[in-house]
């Protein structure tokens, strides 16, 4: 039971990250070793497990956040290091944590033996391409965030800052559309309809249109902040498209609330 | 949106983020007064040939405003402002649609809320304005590109056609979609299906049924509490798959060793099962527990039960027993001979996630005797018809290529590259 000893491996996990995003400010080397050390350490262990388990580790909400805490790390570094930005290290390094601490205090279900609806070749490309979206997408948060409340300079626009925002929120927005298509042709193979609004898929096309709205917005405002409070805002609905369905009253009977 | 000049006043051209603004706040206060005062818009209004009809008028209306260069509307509903301003409408009613039950009620005295079509948001007039005038904006925004930019239109249109018949696809051909739920029992030939509302008909597809099977996953050994029958420990229950190349493991401090597993047996009476092919059989097991500390052993027979046998446990403590979990299906088939009218036979099986296409009909494995399980006598089958699934399919191609696109572009970074237009990352 590899899911034991989650513990012995995300504690170690946890003081590299967290001590990569406080040496990250002057020792930006340092930090860029202490989190890829952390994150080969998560990895040792999503390695583990997956080889327990038999398949990818992404049925049980537990497994996708372990999936996440990891993608949205590794994303940091490489982010960080090709961009220059320790701030943003810290940022992924931080949010990465949180999940991994959250994870820890609640390792949730262990999953049952797939039901038959499940056993697609569709299921693998589906998950991942979601777990992609959204870690590139909370990248894509983490910068709007900095711009928006720890500006650089006085509260102007940072113009090598807005662009790469753009940029990386485009790269989230195509694999949350890849994640739609997959699941709608799954959906049809599957229930013989690719899209039914059930409320998962609701939240899915709630949070596509909250992106739309600022991918539209931001045509020809190119250094208007405002329009960057759409990205915490659009995030939020994300989160609960992801862990927050299970919660809402009005979605008992979705096909998608799982442990 | 929120940087509208003060100085301007609305409807002055050019037209920009505060006219779109006010025209979505519009266009939904137009639909709800018309939910309030018709109810809700139903889609089979739009069968064939309406549905038709009305994919020409948007595209003669869309595709020509696009290619005006010269008036003030037409760039203004081509323009990324007006696309927003729409989309953010769409926000907000799918957010209510996500939010409120939708389970649509035609009480004309229901709370306001209802009668505001929120509890069937698919079907309400606001959501039907919006999607009409993004599929009339659609066309005319990627005609507008290709007149300004040509072939470097091509990413943007992939994006906006993806979309377009996507969504057209859907929208309007929702009222051709005909899905039925057909029962067959084993040995005979059915073709008599019933429709959603419960009224019967006669289709033109055929299925004889030869055999229905289920498959199961061999179930899982767990410590429950003797008292409360949850499984232990509470926080994080542990589990034994049950499986041929796997015979022992550990649960707690025990060590169990699987000595026979029968995937349907019957209580014999004498204090063991036996294995018998008929309805209520179940899986039962037979095990050894040795505890790792104190060497005691325990050695019984579990089964999980179900309406025909009583469930068996076995005791290893005051408060503690081994159980197994129910058998969960693990695949559904049906053997069947399908016959289409101008089509020759076809002897497959269907399974869950595996439906036959046949002529234009998608055949899906739907359900079965539930009390009755593998040894179910009739299966049933969804029996569905989707004419305009080609041009939805059509547009998920052209977003995959979008997709694809997107991601495969070559980036350059941040710290090498220090201009506004150009493409980070
Ligand atoms: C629903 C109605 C929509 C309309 C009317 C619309 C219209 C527009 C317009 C006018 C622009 C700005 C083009 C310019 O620079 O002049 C734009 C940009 C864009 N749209 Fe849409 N759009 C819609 C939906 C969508 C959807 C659903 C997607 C994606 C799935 C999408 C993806 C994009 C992207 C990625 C851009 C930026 C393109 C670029 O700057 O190269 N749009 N859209």
């Amino acid at each position: 039971m590899i899911w034991n000893q989650i513990v012995w491996w995300g504690v170690p996990t946890l003081a590299l990250w967290l001590a990569g995003a406080l040496t990250g400010k002057r020792w930006t080397r340092l930090a860029l070793a202490l989190s890829l050390a952390g994150w080969f350490c998560l990895g040792t262990f999503t390695a583990l497990l997956w080889r327990e388990l038999g398949r990818p580790p992404i049925r049980t909400l537990g497994e996708t956040r372990l999936l996440y805490a990891f993608v949205l790390a590794g994303l940091g570094i490489w982010t960080a290091w090709r961009s220059g930005y320790a701030w943003l290290l810290a940022a992924s390094n931080l949010l990465a944590s949180v999940f991994l601490a959250i994870l820890m205090a609640r390792p949730g279900m262990q999953a049952g033996p797939l039901m038959p609806a499940l056993q697609s070749a569709w299921f693998v490309p589906h998950v991942a391409a979601y777990i992609i979206a959204y870690a590139i997408l909370g990248v894509g948060t983490l910068m709007a965030l900095r711009q928006l409340l720890f500006p650089r300079r006085g509260s102007s626009a940072d113009t090598r800052l807005l662009p790469a925002i753009d940029a990386v929120v485009r790269l989230g927005f195509s694999f949350l559309v890849l994640g739609m298509l997959t699941g709608a042709v799954w959906a049809k193979e599957a229930w013989g309809h690719y899209w039914s609004w059930d409320p998962k898929e609701t939240w899915a096309f709630v949070t596509a249109c909250a992106y739309l709205v600022y991918l539209h917005a931001r045509v020809r405002h190119a250094r208007s902040l405002a329009v960057l409070w759409l990205l915490p805002a659009a995030f939020a609905l994300l989160l609960v498209a992801w862990l927050g369905v299970s919660f809402i009253p009005a979605a008992q009977q979705s096909v998608h609330v799982y442990s | 949106m929120k940087n509208a000049k003060p100085k301007r006043s609305l409807w002055t051209p050019p037209f920009g983020p505060a006219e779109s603004c006010a025209f979505t706040v519009l266009l939904m206060l137009t639909g709800f007064a018309l939910q309030l005062a018709t109810g809700p818009f139903s889609f089979y209004l739009l069968s064939f040939p309406a549905n038709l009809i009305v994919l020409f008028v948007l595209l003669a209306a869309g595709l020509p405003a696009g290619f005006r260069s010269q008036s003030a509307v037409c760039a203004w509903i081509s323009g990324p402002a007006f696309a927003a301003g729409l989309l953010a409408g769409l926000l907000v009613l799918t957010i209510a649609m996500g939010s409120i039950l939708q389970t649509p009620d035609p009480d004309k005295s229901a709370a306001l809320m209802l009668r505001l079509g929120l509890n069937g948001v698919t079907t309400s007039w606001p959501c039907v304005l919006l999607f009409v005038c993004l599929l009339l904006v659609l066309p005319a925004a990627c005609a507008r590109r290709v007149r300004l930019q040509g072939w470097s239109a091509l990413r943007f249109c992939l994006w906006h056609a993806g979309v377009f018949l996507s969504l057209a696809g859907a929208a309007l051909g929702q009222a051709d979609r005909q899905s039925y739920v057909m029962h067959v029992y084993e040995g005979k030939t059915e073709s008599r299906v019933y429709a959603p509302d419960g009224t019967s008909l006669e289709l033109p597809v055929a299925i004889t049924l030869h055999d229905f099977d289920m498959e199961e996953h061999a179930p899982r050994l767990v410590l429950i509490d003797k008292k409360e029958g949850t499984p232990l420990p509470a926080s994080r229950p542990e589990f034994v798959q049950i499986a041929p190349h796997a015979p022992t493991g550990r649960l707690g401090a025990w060590r169990i060793a699987v000595d026979t597993f029968l995937p349907r047996a019957v209580w014999a009476g004498n204090g063991e099962f036996k294995p018998m092919e008929k309805p209520g059989a179940s899986p039962a097991v037979l095990v050894t527990a040795v505890h790792e500390r104190t060497g005691e052993t325990r050695r019984g027979w579990i089964s999980s039960g179900n309406m025909g046998q009583f469930q068996h446990a076995l005791e290893l403590t005051d408060s503690i027993a081994m159980a197994v979990t129910p058998a969960t299906p693990a695949q559904f088939t049906s053997d069947v001979t399908v016959a289409v009218k101008g089509a020759a036979p076809v002897r497959t099986a269907i399974r869950v996630n595996e439906p036959l296409r046949i002529g234009s009909w998608m055949i899906y494995q739907y359900g079965y005797d539930f009390q009755l399980g593998r040894y179910s006598d009739f299966s049933s089958f969804e029996i569905v018809s989707d004419p305009w699934l080609p041009m939805v399919y059509a547009g998920f191609a052209l977003l995959a290529l979008a997709c694809l696109a997107q991601i495969c572009r070559r980036r350059r970074l941040a710290g090498q590259h220090d201009s506004l237009s150009g493409d980070l990352l």
